[in-house]
């Protein structure tokens, strides 16, 4: 699993993700998650390159939003494919984390 | 009715590789992407809460699956603790962020994504049969996206 790390305006930091988050991807990216979140405040993962998405990968996700906040930054998910927004929205992460309809939606909920 | 079956040891790497054997029996029986998606969350979780509290090192797993008119199903066999998964209750986020512990999503997901589930303990065996329903008028092989 890859992240590319990209600025945006107004110190928000987008994470492109690609590949699939399943057991093997989510322990992948843990430990950068954990160091994106010590660092920075306002992040957007964009999930369209994500094929899949599973509790290892949402207990990632959910500790980086929880990191974010307790600094009084925020986490925001874009772009999630169907299966994928299935699998958030069954486990009613959507209620914790939100999810944007695209970048620019995404970037205004940091206002 | 057609069926494939295999064995598997519980650790990281072998949950890998049996999320990558139903992927491909999937993709050869040309199942719609959501039901691969399905039943590719269920193998996964299924099998982590084998490896995390079935109590042994190194379980012995065996994973049958069938394509049977009107339904695929999923059988997971392992030689673990007895666990009902069908009977264990779903527990989705219910909580502020704050409020939330990251981590135990699993059963809500598996609950979500199989169509049904049932459990038996047979013998030092735990049995779990997922079951992914499929329309009525379509076979496996042609199912539309």
């Amino acid at each position: 699993m890859k992240i590319d790390v990209v600025d945006e305006q107004n110190g928000i930091t987008k994470l492109v993700l690609t590949g699939s988050m399943d057991i093997n991807g989510a322990l992948e990216v843990d430990p950068q998650f954990s160091e994106i979140s010590k660092t920075k405040n306002k992040v957007i993962v964009d999930l369209k390159d994500v094929d899949f998405l599973a509790s290892l990968g949402m207990r990632t996700l959910v500790s980086s939003a929880k990191s974010l906040m307790e600094k009084g930054g925020k986490l925001v998910l874009i772009n999630p494919q169907a299966g994928v927004e299935k699998a958030i929205k069954s486990a009613m992460i959507d209620t914790i984390i939100p999810i944007a309809s695209d970048l620019n939606a995404a970037i205004a909920l940091f206002r | 009715m057609r069926s494939w079956r295999r064995e598997f040891f519980g650790s990281i790497a072998e949950i890998v590789a049996a999320a990558q054997w139903v992927d491909q029996i999937a993709s050869e029986q040309k199942l719609a992407p959501h039901r691969t998606y399905a039943l590719r969350v269920c193998v996964e979780e299924l099998l982590i809460n084998i490896l995390h509290h079935g109590g042994a090192t190194s379980p012995k797993i065996d994973l049958t699956l069938a394509l049977i008119p009107g339904r695929i199903e999923l059988l997971i066999e392992d030689d673990g603790k007895p666990f009902d998964v069908s009977a264990s209750t779903p527990r989705p986020v219910n909580q502020p962020l704050e409020r939330t512990k990251p981590g135990g999503l699993g059963i809500q997901l598996i609950h979500s994504f199989a169509d049904r589930l049932s459990y038996a303990r047979i013998g030092e065996k735990n049995r779990v049969v997922a079951e992914f329903l499929l329309p009525e008028l379509v076979r496996p092989g042609l199912e539309p996206s």
